[in-house]
């Protein structure tokens, strides 16, 4: 496989995350990740001069708590990701991603706003002959969200 | 058809402390008053003081719509001016936070101001001779500040009683875990802009019987022995804390919280506490939340999460109280977006008129589904703005607050 397929399949990748978060296809967007993922989602306080960290879970925990998310009460909008990859450094079985994503929130009556901006930081390594994503570093620009939610972002 | 329409538009048969009128969400009359008569007429929680680490941190903020600036001097005392230079209206300090360097500058005509709110640099002063303007005249305007165990309380009013008077016997329960031995550190801060009123944030935040409303709550507590044994205490001024238990977190697949507990709890506890007006105290054995609230509007509301460990925290430790906050809090907590739902749907039907009356009418002897609390905040909320919750268009006078209590007096 050359490094140009390698890169289109990062690509690729990344972007059906985003796409399978939306859908809420827990089970394939849990399959993005190794079996040992590690899942991070941090922001930087303005108010404490700090980075904080909002979720950090293993892929065991994520995917629980995913499975439990329709029994809970939620906000009853659907969200849409935009997702730009950057830049991919690439090592034979292994690989960075650095990418930029938008999260759209559409409410019930149809009304669209920016929900969240950030970056997504991926190590990902070669499985199969596929690309999973060994870890996900979540850098969430805003932190003043309409309606908070533990939905991985 | 028309009587049953009526019956909906009439006042439950209840007595007059076990439901509000809910125009006092809504109303915007009522809601400057309350700006006026609570947020700028009396205590009001801003911060923790680990949020100003060493001499010249500070904090922006707002309230009542005044723009702020908390200091901590260079003599160590924490201190809180209107963010606002004399001269022309600038603010001091235009970011979230940040270090003065022994002194404070405005950033549009250069005057400098110590620590300690005295001007003590006019560019230019020659100017002003003519008028004999001078910088002794000229210093930032103070706001009444005092702290209790390391939590900063400020009053725009200066003739409000004193904090320990305010406080009152909830000041022993606070004591408990704010202690002086194990000082306190926030390491979470975020806010939101919900689309409620002020007051239903607080009524969610305090009653105990919304705990159906959360899927982790109903595996973790609801149905453990000693739940409704506990009882809530209440204070004057409406301030209330309810008796710990424990949860049990292995009914949601989460880890025991027995080891690093914050002062004052027993394993797997949790406890809740409010300070009228706006401030509850959380604790789940191992970490905190604070809360507090900016109301902007009757329909939109600011509130502010801080989560708290122990300042003397080993890395691990910080670490799993952070994991512990973000399981239940957080912006990606479980509950929090359960409880934001239920004010926002909640305030959605007061304002379109399909719902009138809320009923606050639970007597459970105290116990934590009772609904004596909540009636407390209302009759101290109606003390304080001249109002009765029931009927906030009759008229009031000096009349005492009602007793709330399965109509026992207090």
């Amino acid at each position: 496989m050359s490094g140009a397929e390698d890169r289109e399949l990062i690509r690729e990748l990344i972007a059906r995350t985003g796409r399978l978060i939306d859908a809420k296809e827990f089970g394939a967007y849990v399959a993005c990740y190794t079996e040992s993922a590690h899942y991070l989602l941090e922001a930087d306080s303005a108010e404490l001069g700090q980075r904080m960290t909002w979720l950090d879970m293993p892929r065991d925990e994520l995917q629980a708590l995913l499975e439990e998310s329709p029994d809970h009460v939620h906000d009853l909008a659907e969200r849409l990701h935009q997702i730009t990859v950057d830049e991919i450094a690439l090592d034979e079985e292994t690989a960075k991603a650095l990418s930029t994503f938008s999260v759209f929130r559409t409410d019930p009556a149809g009304v669209t706003e920016v929900y969240a901006v950030g970056q997504y930081e991926d190590e990902l390594v070669k499985e199969n002959d596929g690309w999973v994503i060994k870890t996900r570093r979540v850098l969430v620009k805003t932190r003043m969200f309409r309606t908070p939610t533990p939905m991985p972002l | 058809m028309n009587n049953r329409i009526t019956s909906w538009e009439r006042p439950p048969s209840l007595p007059p402390t076990h439901y509000v009128d809910n125009s006092i969400f809504t109303d915007a009359e009522i809601f400057a008053e309350e700006q006026e008569h609570i947020f700028l007429g009396g205590w009001k929680l801003i911060g923790h003081e680990s949020e100003l680490p060493e001499p010249g941190s500070y904090r922006s903020l707002t309230l009542g719509g005044r723009p702020l600036l908390v200091v901590r001097g260079m003599d160590d005392q924490i201190r809180t001016f209107f963010n606002v230079c004399p001269h022309r209206g600038a603010p001091l300090a235009r970011d979230e936070r940040g270090t003065f360097k022994k002194r404070m500058q405005c950033f549009y005509h250069l005057w400098s101001f110590d620590l300690e709110g005295k001007c003590t640099g006019i560019t230019r002063p020659v100017g002003y001779e003519p008028v004999d303007l001078k910088k002794e005249d000229m210093g930032l305007r103070p706001v009444l500040t005092e702290l209790f165990r390391g939590l900063i309380f400020v009053s725009i009013r200066e003739d409000v009683e004193p904090l320990r008077d305010f406080l009152g016997p909830i000041a022993e329960n606070i004591g408990l875990h704010f202690t002086e031995e194990e000082p306190l550190e926030v390491f979470h801060y975020h806010r939101s802009e919900i689309r409620t009123n002020w007051k239903l944030w607080v009524d969610n935040n305090s009653e105990q019987y919304h705990e159906y409303l959360h899927v982790l709550n109903r595996k973790t507590g609801l149905a453990q022995p000693n739940y409704h044994e506990r009882r809530w205490h209440l204070h004057p001024n409406s301030h209330n804390v309810i008796d710990q238990t424990a949860m049990n977190y292995s009914d949601a697949g989460l880890e025991k919280r027995s080891e690093g507990l914050m002062p004052g709890m027993i394993p797997d506890a949790l406890m809740v506490m409010l300070l009228f007006p706006d401030v509850m105290i959380n604790i789940r054995a191992t970490v905190m939340r604070l809360d507090t609230i900016t109301p902007l509007a009757p329909d939109r509301t600011i509130v502010e999460w801080r989560g708290l460990g122990l300042k003397s925290d080993t890395e691990a430790q910080r670490e799993l109280r952070i994991k512990h906050h973000n399981q239940v809090w957080g912006p990606a907590g479980r509950n929090l977006p359960e409880d934001v739902e239920a004010v926002e749907s909640q305030y959605a039907a007061m304002a379109n008129g399909a719902f009138k009356y809320s009923i606050y009418a639970r007597e459970e002897e105290l116990r934590p589904h009772d609904d004596s609390n909540l009636r407390a905040f209302y009759q101290e909320w109606g003390r304080r703005v001249g109002r009765w919750p029931h009927d906030p268009n009759a008229a009031r006078g000096d009349e005492p607050a009602l007793s709330v209590v399965g109509g026992a007096a207090e």
